[in-house]
């Protein structure tokens, strides 16, 4: 009965002394927030904007923003106008701000996180709620919080709008015991 | 990861030849149940199935190696005023637990906990797998209508490291096993 006794506190010791060691993902809490986008992102191939995104506006990333460990996904919703008269193949970037000027340095310096995005000739796409892609290069950019949109299209000329749009991120903090 | 993989199967091998050797009293079983996840605004309820052995390796302390697929279900996402359905994703997860309790005490009835390492991969649709380590932690009830047949219901909390972050769910399972070898 001894021997039972004791093997059952090593047990639990070693059980407690794992968890405290593993660190807090053994108890963390995944959350997703919806970012409306009020500004539009117009954009040609000589001259455009991008729309600043702060995530920490919203309350439920100031409550968790000192307790973040990972971001697992980031989606975007919206709408996309097409206004030149032949298709267009549409592209969103994500970089830490708006000095981008050029469609070369998009290109060159901002990260790609949606591609393919079919833009029939003078018409409206509506993009459904879709992935963004290379998350794991835009994570330390998302985790601060703030970071800028850019929209560009493959082919020139182009001349597109996007509007309307959302930006979800899922997330995951730690919970507080 | 492979050093973790390696270690609990070398682990199982040595335990299996040494049950073997002394004829030491084994299961193998099957089990299903439900995926709950733990608070995760992304995933909602999904189902389990997979398979173990447990190995006696003291009258109060047993080993299970076991494999199990489980499925978080979908959610949907409402983005401005219209509802997108989410896949919630699927996990395999391998791994072996330690479990204590009265497993070689006579009777019908068997308590035990249980805690073991485990590894598992993450699979979403569109999205990259991930694969972490992950840890479980639980108790369950043996019912021996048989000496050689057991019917097992358990509880278990099983989180995994997803990237810096973690996942869990609460797993409820049902099953069946059987016994070979004398108490």
């Amino acid at each position: 009965m001894k021997m039972k006794r004791r093997s059952w506190t090593i047990f639990a010791a070693a059980l407690f002394a794992t968890l405290f060691l593993s660190g807090c993902w053994l108890f963390g809490i995944t959350l997703v927030l919806h970012y409306d986008i009020d500004d539009e992102i117009v954009s040609t191939d000589t001259v455009f904007n991008s729309v600043a995104i702060d995530l920490t506006e919203e309350q439920d990333w100031k409550d968790n923003q000192d307790k973040l460990d990972e971001i697992y996904s980031m989606l975007f919703y919206g709408y996309i106008t097409n206004y030149e008269s032949t298709p267009a193949t549409g592209q969103l970037y994500v970089y830490k701000d708006g000095s981008l000027s050029t469609v070369a340095e998009v290109q060159s310096k901002a990260i790609l996180v949606l591609d393919g995005l079919a833009l029939p000739s003078d018409s409206t796409l509506e993009v459904p709620l879709i992935h963004m892609v290379r998350i794991d290069h835009i994570r330390d950019l998302v985790m601060e919080g703030k970071f800028h949109l850019y929209a560009i299209a493959t082919n020139v000329p182009f001349d597109i709008r996007v509007f309307d749009a959302t930006v979800v991120v899922i997330f995951a903090v730690e919970a507080i015991l | 990861m492979k050093k973790l993989i390696l270690g609990v199967g070398v682990i199982l091998f040595l335990l299996t030849m040494v049950s073997s050797a002394a004829a030491v009293r084994f299961s193998i079983g099957g089990f299903a149940g439900l995926n709950l996840p733990v608070a995760q605004d992304d995933a909602s309820s999904g189902a389990l199935f997979g398979a173990k052995g447990r190995i006696l390796i003291l009258p109060f302390m047993g080993l299970e190696p076991y494999f199990t697929f489980s499925k978080y279900g979908g959610k949907d996402l409402k983005v401005q005023e219209k509802s997108f359905a989410q896949e919630g994703g699927d996990i395999t997860s391998f791994g072996a637990d330690l479990v204590l309790g009265s497993l070689s005490a006579m009777g019908k009835v068997k308590i035990y906990g249980l805690a073991g390492l485990n590894s598992n991969t993450y699979k979403r649709e569109k999205l990259e797998d991930e694969s972490g380590v992950g840890l479980a932690f639980g108790t369950g009830f043996e019912f021996l209508p048989q000496e050689m047949l057991s019917l097992e219901i358990r509880a278990k909390y099983h989180a995994i490291k997803v990237g810096d972050g973690g996942k869990a769910h609460l797993e409820f399972s049902g099953g069946l096993n059987y016994y070979f070898g004398s108490e």
